[in-house]
């Protein structure tokens, strides 16, 4: 199994309590030019991580439905913000940071993307509720 | 050689070689977040690098394939526009791309680049595209 492939799957086993206790979709994953993305659906919000292989990055969105589809656009859709990082979500509503740390490293390993990874889950968890209570008000 | 621009299609460029028009070329994208750039290349007909597989990651030969690409797009005298950093990705990590940064040092100075964002500070981005 390729490294891509493992990572893919331990980001797939670290992310599945969104799935079994939020009540998100089952993940759909789209292949794009040196990037796996991973998308949880909800009603009006969706999860979505981006596993960037050539940053060797991993980055947590906050993507806003429109019909309940993800959006054509990348950070803006019909002229409306449709994708936020969530660490910025976390920074804007003045939620807490807790200890939410990431690599500032520039040549990137495994471990790092893991490391990142784990931290982002983290941070995710801990304002699962609130994210979920504010809704697509976080885009107004 | 003589870089013109096509009447039917401003922004599409015509290579022309001792009098004679190559196919026109594309302008190349170059920006951070390969997924934002090609959103505007496809927006505007442009081409953007397409990195080959590098699986396991290894960060010096992706370094040295897309070195090579951006002094390949210079060389064929390509128009390059840059939609800029991805500001919204600095500020969640803290940190910017090393092979943006890259691109963009190979670019200073060359004649046929052009930037469409606004910067401001640590803010800013190309407007449709990032706000």
């Amino acid at each position: 199994m390729s490294q891509q492939d493992k990572l893919k799957n331990f980001v797939l086993e670290q992310f599945s309590d969104i799935v079994d206790q939020y009540s998100f979709s089952t993940p759909a994953i789209g292949e794009e030019k040196a990037m796996t993305r991973i998308d949880y659906l909800g009603t009006n919000l969706a999860i979505e991580l981006e596993l960037d292989w050539r940053e060797f990055d991993i980055y947590v969105l906050i993507v806003r439905l429109e019909d309940g589809k993800l959006p054509k656009g990348y950070y803006v859709s019909n002229g409306k913000k449709c994708r936020k990082h969530f660490v910025n979500i976390v920074r804007e509503q003045g939620w807490s940071l807790g200890n939410f740390k990431i690599s500032k490293k520039i040549r990137r390993e495994e471990n790092d993307f893991k490391q990142d990874l784990v931290a982002h889950k983290a941070l995710l968890l801990s304002h699962m509720n609130e994210l979920l209570d504010t809704g697509e008000s976080l885009f107004a | 050689m003589v870089v013109l621009e096509s009447a039917s299609a401003p922004g599409v460029k015509t290579l022309e070689v001792d009098g004679v028009s190559a196919a026109p070329q594309k302008p190349t994208v170059v920006g951070e977040n390969m997924r934002r750039v090609q959103q505007y290349a496809d927006e505007i007909g442009g081409h953007a690098y397409r990195p080959w597989k590098n699986d396991p990651v290894d960060f010096d030969l992706g370094m040295r394939r897309n070195k090579r690409w951006i002094k390949d797009q210079i060389r064929n005298g390509r128009e390059v526009i840059d939609i800029g950093p991805d500001f919204q990705r600095r500020s969640a990590t803290g940190r910017s791309s090393s092979l943006y940064e890259m691109e963009r040092r190979h670019l200073d100075g060359y004649e046929n680049y052009r930037k469409v964002f606004e910067r401001s500070g640590s803010e800013g981005g190309v407007t449709g595209l990032d706000f």
